[in-house]
């Protein structure tokens, strides 16, 4: 792919002298062209009309033209040809046409001193044979590139009045991969735009002359210098931040609070993943969350994670658009996603944007990344727990790239060495594996293929297994209509599934099973008219297949009579419409709606029960019978998202949502933790659909001098419909649940306090959160109200909340951190006296949720010794050790009663009671 | 049974990470929670009224029961009228029949001495229908129904309670006695014998009913309890005396909450707990909770009995190993049955001089499983 010297120069001076667009109109060319060589090819085109090419022979040699041009422009027949290669071409106003490398620089007006610019250009003309493997040349590039002056669209000697469309990908320089989230802003005004989930973006401004500066969490922020005469694309690479890679995690983002859109948004990288101390030395997305305004969770050992007071059912976690049901291993120690194919991730508190929907409390969008499309790396890493490998690089360079990669742990062979027979018997293993592949087609139409699996295994003395597994697949087709519209439509399935089986040939031998199975298929479309308006439309369908448990006899002996609750089906259709208004400067506006359509689908037998009477066996009425596919039950709502950002000043701005949610899928748990053989429920003839509603307002301020940045936000919210439990209701295996449910609503109210200091040795953040969730049971028919029919908190409510990220960096190879982590002891209900009534002993409990657990306190601490940074050696290694739990505070789980030799005695267990030390040491190669 | 393995693997995970347990008694159960609670019902018919008052106890506290004494007791009615209920001891108070009447309201008032006042709300006077049939089925097991009905459809919620009584002999036929201080055997007179015992149970649960989702307010076949085959209430002869309550809805919906409210407690897995909230409050300090129901209606009841020879699949326990006799030389009487308490003579066995057979007390001795020798009035 050498360009000669001479040629090169020659384009140059070729560009600077004539206005050179790719697509403008050429005299047309007809012929029928079948598997002949470019060079021929060329000399056809040549001899029949009035064009001259400029290309590089050597790799183009061997290139087969099959194309049929019939009065087409000269131009479009090039894009056929070198659409999905990595050259393209560019014609100017005297018909030459020059075949160049996609990402050949392209200089288009005349700097200063044009002597002194044409030695620049060349010399980095020359560095552009080897850029896609050296970041340092690479480097040269994106400075003389954020020196240059892009020209965009077809010059005119017009006045600039109006506005155009500006439309590109942000990417890694390194891996070609799409950057996620990145800001691309004008410096002057408040005009700007996130990459979407690809890299893409796209941005109306004012025609005329701009500064856009691009920046990204962890890349170095950079800026093009523009003149736009009309609509045009303009890709962007951003480099890595070599130099300051453990420390600058937010560097990039300043500002962006302020200027951002949405609120209650927090973007995490994996770099802020991984420099966060962690069990084990695991980095975790889903601990990193925790140290998050408004995030927590029940204990160590639980499934999920609170969002500003929701239950862990009402987040919606997108793991590239599929959805995962169940996020952790090992019944919740660790997250089940692998940190070394996790792009970023993006956790929505408030302001939803409208083409999500189906949960109440928060969006976790996990983005994985698509694969080095430059060259073959890899990564592996070797833990206290686990070991990890990911290899990722071009099948096709530049086109098609492959993802694989996969984590499993070793704690069969801990669980051998543990002291006591209780588990030398007992095996738990785990693994996740990834597999992502990119296809560009060309320049419009690009494929993404996803593939995720995790399984956990757990077996107790060689009798009872229990496992769990997800699966996921996603395929999304991302088409550019044209500089205004673009379309990704995906489809994918979601399998999730756990299994109880007692292996023992005993009478007892049993299996149970339950799955949930998604189908999905949807369609977003992002259309950009003018600078005042960015709409967001589309649909979205999920058809629900759930199975809620079976019980099967295991083994000839076994004498358990199968037992089988009957599947569940339902429709979930959305239609949705967003419009983010740019009113002027200072407000904007993102008003949207969402219609969802959810139908309860046969086959299916439903009890009816006495209107107004506690459902149960003596208050049935009588039943119905459904066929397959029959509508038993339809639930519908608008739902509203509005949000607005008023700046104060460029430092400081409110921003103000509303959302209102409906959620129609239930996690059954009547225990006081998430247990793992916890179900799902969809929405029925008995049980609503949960809504909610939220509103908040947020203040930001920003002290870019000192890199600081602090928020304050507020919100309410309510819920309605959300479930809770009568007595003694019993989840596995019930064929009735609406008997032993009952619907409650709630409300929630709390401030997140935030400040993070995103540059310097010393960075990191602090937050305070206070933040209240209570119930009430409102349900008329009941029975007996917990509480009297008061407000009572919630499982999870947790006023107050304080955590501590802080790294320190003493050079570039040496950084420490600490994390600290202090919240109030959820509520419990205590067993506070005994009594005899009708010839039993009972237990009289306190009201619900009166009482709560001691306090949460945690510190982990983390050192990181990166290798040298020589950037051309063959392998990187890292060392990573902490320990977490510093000052092992026996933290209480859970607070629970035995009874033992007639006594009732209460224990206080604590998952982790102990330091807990690591060391990992990971290698890229 | 699986609730149980989920929780075990739960637990045994969590050990694996790192046990940690350690004895805990939150702040709020170490201090004393002793709620009043009440018993009984409002008789509305021509039998007594009783009501036990007890006290709830700590967690940790091993005391039986702790009664609630010298309160006095009374039930108002809504128009001034009252009748006073006399301590029986025990925390039991009674009264005997009261002329109610059943278009007025009745609560029950209880002051404590030391200085609790306590007041029901007003209950209706809710007639009770007679129970139309008590019978039974085998199936291996035997299974006792009750069925009743109300014409009148006004009764719908229905409650029992039950006292089982059965007769029971020992193994050995045995007469004889022994005297540890003269070392002599005795003969029992026959109405001193030991052989024949009649023991007794009061129900334990909650057993209700409702007719709420029929046209016609009919009970029909509720089965109350389960006798399993082999078990020593029908080795010779039962019987069960059932007492039907008409409940009014709230009340029908407190006990069904109570049923529910096991003695699981909070475990880590453990079912959420209920609260009940009975219409029993505490004037003197609204705060206090207390515990039960008050009713008022009248009380139907009916007996009915069941002889081993009815059932033709009964396995009664073979004790034969149990019983099995140790032969002893009778002048060695006293030091075998010194060094074997738990040893009594069942009989002689012929030869010189007569040698004794002793066997295990159980087996010579009815009232050591619980019984006594009086024969029930309706025995």
């Amino acid at each position: 792919m050498l360009i000669e010297k001479k040629n090169a120069l020659l384009l140059t001076l070729y560009l600077l002298g004539t206005l050179v667009v790719i697509g403008q109109s050429q005299k047309p060319v007809t012929g029928h062209f079948q598997k002949i060589y470019f060079k021929e090819f060329v000399a056809i085109i040549e001899a029949s009309a009035d064009y001259h090419f400029y290309y590089d022979t050597i790799p183009l040699d061997s290139l087969l033209v099959s194309v049929e041009a019939n009065n087409t422009p000269l131009s479009d027949i090039l894009v056929q040809i070198f659409g999905q290669s990595n050259y393209r071409h560019v014609i100017d106003s005297i018909n030459g046409v020059f075949i160049i490398p996609k990402h050949f620089p392209v200089l288009t007006s005349l700097p200063g001193n044009f002597f002194n610019l044409a030695k620049k250009i060349s010399s980095e003309a020359d560095t552009v044979t080897d850029a896609g493997s050296d970041p340092e040349t690479r480097q040269k590039i994106n400075t003389s590139a954020e020196n240059k002056l892009y020209e965009i669209g077809f010059r005119t000697n017009q006045p600039l009045t109006g506005s155009a469309i500006l439309v590109g990908y942000v990417k890694d320089s390194k891996s070609g991969e799409g950057i996620v989230g990145a800001s691309v802003y004008l410096d002057s005004s408040s005009i700007g735009s996130i990459t979407d989930q690809f890299g893409y973006y796209s941005l109306t401004l004012p025609r005329g002359r701009h500064i856009l500066r691009i920046s990204s969490t962890g890349m170095k922020p950079t800026k093009r210098q523009l003149i736009i005469y009309s609509n045009g694309k303009l890709n962007i690479e951003l480099k890595d931040d070599v130099p300051t890679l453990k420390s600058v995690i937010v560097v990039a983002e300043k500002n962006s609070n302020v200027r951002r859109m949405q609120m209650g948004i927090e973007r995490i990288t994996i770099k802020t993943i991984k420099q966060v101390p962690v069990l084990l030395g695991e980095p975790d997305i889903l601990r990193v969350l925790l140290t998050l305004p408004g995030v927590t969770s029940v204990g160590e050992a639980s499934t999920g994670f609170n969002v500003r007071g929701g239950s862990a059912d009402q987040n919606l976690i997108l793991f590239n658009d599929a959805t995962i049901y169940n996020p952790s291993h090992l019944f919740g120690f660790f997250s089940a996603f692998n940190p070394d194919v996790i792009k970023n991730a993006e956790l929505y508190k408030s302001s939803l944007p409208e083409k999500f929907g189906g949960r109440l409390s928060s969006i976790l969008d996990i983005t994985t990344r698509d694969g080095n499309n430059k060259k073959w790396t890899g990564n592996a890493g070797i833990g206290v727990l686990t070991s990890k490998l990911m290899i990722e690089g071009p099948l096709v360079k530049n086109k098609t790239s492959l993802l694989v990669g996969g984590r499993s742990t070793y704690s069969n062979w801990l669980l051998t060495r543990l002291p006591g027979s209780d588990y030398s018997n007992s095996r738990a293993s785990f693994y996740d594996a990834n597999l992502q592949l990119t296809h560009m087609i060309n320049a419009k139409n690009s494929l993404y293929f996803t593939f995720y699996s995790s399984s956990d295994k757990f077996r107790l003395n060689n009798d009872t297994t229990f496992k769990y597994n997800n699966r996921n697949l996603v395929l999304k087709w991302k088409h550019i209509f044209n500089n205004k519209l673009y379309s990704t439509i995906s489809g994918g399935t979601d399998h999730y599934a756990y299994s109880v089986t007692g292996d023992k040939e005993t009478i007892q031998s049993f299996q149970l099973k339950f799955d949930i199975n998604q189908y999905n298929l949807k369609g977003d479309f992002n259309y950009t008219p003018d600078n005042k308006h960015q709409l967001n439309f589309g649909l979205s369908n999920i058809y629900y297949m759930l199975q809620p448990g079976s019980l099967k006899p295991n083994g000839i002996q076994s004498l358990i009579i199968p037992k089988t609750v009957a599947t569940e089906q339902a429709a979930e259709m959305a239609i949705y419409l967003g419009d983010r208004i740019t009113i002027s400067d200072r407000l904007s506006i993102n008003a949207g709606i969402r219609y969802a359509l959810y139908n309860y689908l046969g086959p299916q037998q439903t009890y009816n029960y006495i209107n107004g009477l506690p459902r149960d066996q003596s208050t049935i009425e009588d039943s119905s019978k459904y066929a397959a596919g029959k509508i038993i039950k339809t639930y519908h709502s608008p739902e509203i998202r509005l949000s607005l950002r008023y700046s104060l000043s460029d430092q400081a701005s409110v921003k103000f949502s509303y959302n209102n949610l409906s959620q129609f899928i239930h996690l059954l748990s009547n225990t006081t933790a998430i247990s793992p053989t916890d179900i799902w429920k969809l929405s029925d003839s008995h049980i609503k659909p949960q809504r909610g509603e939220q509103v908040s307002i947020g203040f930001y301020r920003d002290f870019p001098s000192k890199s600081i940045e602090t928020s304050v936000e507020l919100y309410y919210k309510r819920i309605k419909n959300y479930l809770d439990y009568k007595s003694g209701a019993s989840i596995v295996l019930n064929q009735n649940i609406e008997r032993d449910v009952i619907s409650t609503k709630g409300r929630g109210y709390g401030a997140e306090f935030l400040i993070r200091k995103s540059a310097g040795k010393l960075n990191g953040w602090m937050s305070y959160t206070y933040a209240r969730i209570e119930l009430q049971m409102d349900d008329p028919i009941a029975g007996q109200l917990i509480n009297k029919g008061n407000y009572y908190p919630a499982n999870f409510d947790k006023p107050h909340s304080v955590n501590i990220i802080a790294n320190y960096k003493f050079t570039h190879r040496y950084s420490i951190s600490l994390n600290a982590q202090y919240n109030t002891g959820r509520p419990i209900t205590l067993p506070i006296a005994i009594f005899n009534l009708a010839g039993s002993q009972r237990v009289y409990y306190s009201n619900r949720n009166q009482y709560r657990i001691p306090d949460y306190f945690r510190m982990d601490f983390s050192a990181n010794i990166e290798g040298n940074h020589k950037i051309k050696q063959r392998t990187h290694g890292a060392w990573s050790l902490g320990v977490y739990n510093l000052t092992a505070r026996k933290n209480p789980y859970s607070i629970y009663f035995v009874e033992e030799n007639g006594i009732v005695k209460g224990y206080k267990l604590s998952v982790i009671g102990t330091a807990i030390p690591y060391i990992t040491y990971n290698i890229r190669f | 049974m699986i609730k149980k393995i989920f929780n075990l693997i739960f637990i045994i995970m969590l050990l694996v990470i790192s046990s940690c347990r350690e004895a805990y008694l939150p702040p709020a159960i170490k201090s004393a929670n002793n709620f009043l609670v009440v018993e009984g019902i409002i008789n509305a018919g021509m039998d007594s009224t009783i009501f036990k008052l007890t006290r709830t106890k700590n967690l940790g506290d091993t005391t039986l029961e702790i009664p609630e004494l010298f309160a006095r007791v009374q039930i108002e009615a809504q128009s001034g009228a009252f009748y006073v209920l006399t301590g029986t001891g025990n925390g039991i108070y009674s009264s005997g029949p009261m002329p109610l009447n059943s278009a007025e309201m009745y609560r029950l008032t209880i002051s404590t001495v030391s200085g609790g006042f306590y007041q029901s709300d007003l209950v209706q006077v809710k007639q009770t229908p007679a129970i139309d049939s008590l019978n039974w089925k085998l199936n291996k097991d035997v299974t006792i129904y009750v069925s009743s009905h109300d014409a009148t459809n006004n009764t719908r919620y229905y409650r029992w309670d039950f006292m089982e009584t059965w007769e029971y002999e020992t193994f050995y036929d045995s007469n004889l006695g022994y005297d540890y201080g003269n070392d002599r055997i005795y003969f029992r007179d026959i109405s001193q014998l030991l052989t024949r015992c009649w023991s007794s149970a009061r129900s334990a649960g909650i057993f209700i009913g409702t007719s709420d989702n029929l046209t016609n307010d009919i009970i029909s076949q509720i089965p109350l309890t389960t006798i399993p085959d082999g078990s020593d209430k029908i080795r010779t002869r039962y019987s069960i005396l059932v007492k039907q309550y008409a409940l009014t809805r709230p009340a029908f919906e407190y006990w069904q909450l109570l049923r529910k409210n096991s003695k699981e407690l909070g475990s880590i897995f453990g079912n959420q707990p209920a609260e009940f909230t009975g219409n029993i409050r505490c004037l003197s300090n609204p705060e206090e909770p207390v515990i039960g129901f008050v009713s008022a209606s009248t009380v139907t009841e009916k007996r009915i009995f069941i002889k081993n020879s009815e059932l033709n699949t009964w396995n009664s326990p073979n004790l034969t190993s149990t019983c099995s006799p140790i032969i002893i030389p009778q002048d060695s009487t006293f030091y075998y049955l010194v060094n074997n308490p738990d040893y009594a003579p069942a009989y002689f066995l012929s030869g010189t001089p007569n040698p004794l057979a002793i066997a295990k007390r159980k087996c010579v001795d009815c009232t050591l499983s619980g019984g006594n020798t009086s024969k029930p009035s309706y025995w």
